[in-house]
């Protein structure tokens, strides 16, 4: 499921993928599930329990340098879930680090979504004050701060990126949910 | 006004604003908001919420936009000046899952366009992968 605009943005990334690849252009379910960066795994059981919440889950390690996260353990994880029905983290013990969206945060969506729309339909000047809006609510927020980089031709690899980093590090490196 | 209402999508339709009300026919009401206007309540399929329930939700014959979305637990940004209506996800579905642990169902589509519900799902583990091409 992709924080992304376009179709466009997703389609090299769901080559070869054989579960469903989904858009979240109005970022539905980055509001619903809290998720304020990615990659955020959660796992949902049989009966719709969410039993391991919000997570950092990299399926590779190709930026395990810049994060310092081990993929394999989180593959191995899901691998034992999968085929054992063993959960390394359970959701009791986890609800602390999730937390729910304050209203801020959720405001910061409602601004997002104006902020989308503008741009999509032309009209950068508006969008960028709600996306400033929103990044004001939210600074936090990578799902509202870096998604609206490629909304406003801003390079999300490139300084402005390492810029918000640097913010959210100094910040304490806030995130809804495990690492 | 035309006003552009944006939930699972940006749908626009006209509507009377008031001060703080945005008012909608019945029709526009349910294109915008996915609900409809019936002499029983608000319905989705066979789910009904009566009348009684949304405070000030009908003015005369219009329904405010507004009162009826607050009532339904939805947090509303009205950008009047861009003439856009955002709509927010009931709190207490994000608070189910985030504090209570019960996923909340959501329907998206996938890249051909096919829409996708969580309970297709039901039954089996489903590994929910939040990623981003930024």
């Amino acid at each position: 499921m992709a924080f992304d605009d376009t179709v466009e943005a997703v389609q090299e990334f769901a080559e070869g993928i054989a579960i469903p690849v989904l858009l979240d252009r109005h970022h539905v379910v980055s509001e619903l599930y809290a998720i304020s960066n990615v990659p955020t795994v959660i796992w949902i059981d049989e009966d719709d329990n969410i039993v391991r919440p919000n997570g950092v889950g990299f399926s590779s390690d190709m930026f395990k340098e810049f994060t310092g996260f081990d993929a394999t353990k989180h593959l191995d994880a899901i691998r034992d879930w999968v085929r054992n029905d063993v959960v390394d983290v359970a959701f009791a013990d986890a609800i602390d680090d999730v937390g729910d969206l304050s209203d801020d945060e959720v405001n910061a969506r409602l601004h997002f979504r104006v902020a989308a729309y503008l741009a999509r339909n032309g009209d950068d000047a508006a969008a960028a004050r709600h996306f400033t809006m929103a990044g004001q609510l939210a600074p936090n927020d990578f799902t509202i701060r870096r998604a609206a980089m490629p909304l406003q031709d801003v390079d999300p690899f490139g300084e402005k990126f390492f810029e918000l980093y640097g913010e959210w590090a100094a910040n304490g490196s806030p995130y809804h949910g495990i690492r | 006004m035309q006003l552009t209402v944006i939930d699972d999508q940006a749908r626009t339709v006209e509507a009377e604003v008031d001060g703080e009300q945005i008012l909608l026919d019945p029709a526009d009401f349910a294109i915008a908001a996915g609900w409809e206007v019936r002499p029983e309540g608000f319905c989705q399929g066979d789910v009904c919420i009566p009348y009684s329930a949304t405070q000030a939700a009908r003015v005369g014959d219009k329904i405010d936009l507004v009162a009826t979305m607050t009532a339904f637990g939805r947090p509303v940004l009205f950008a009047i000046d861009n003439q856009v209506v955002a709509l927010g996800q009931r709190s207490a579905a994000r608070y189910d899952a985030v504090v209570g642990g019960k996923a909340a169902p959501f329907s998206l589509r996938d890249l051909d366009g096919k829409i996708h519900h969580l309970a297709d799902h039901a039954g089996k583990k489903k590994l929910l992968i939040a990623f981003a091409s930024w």
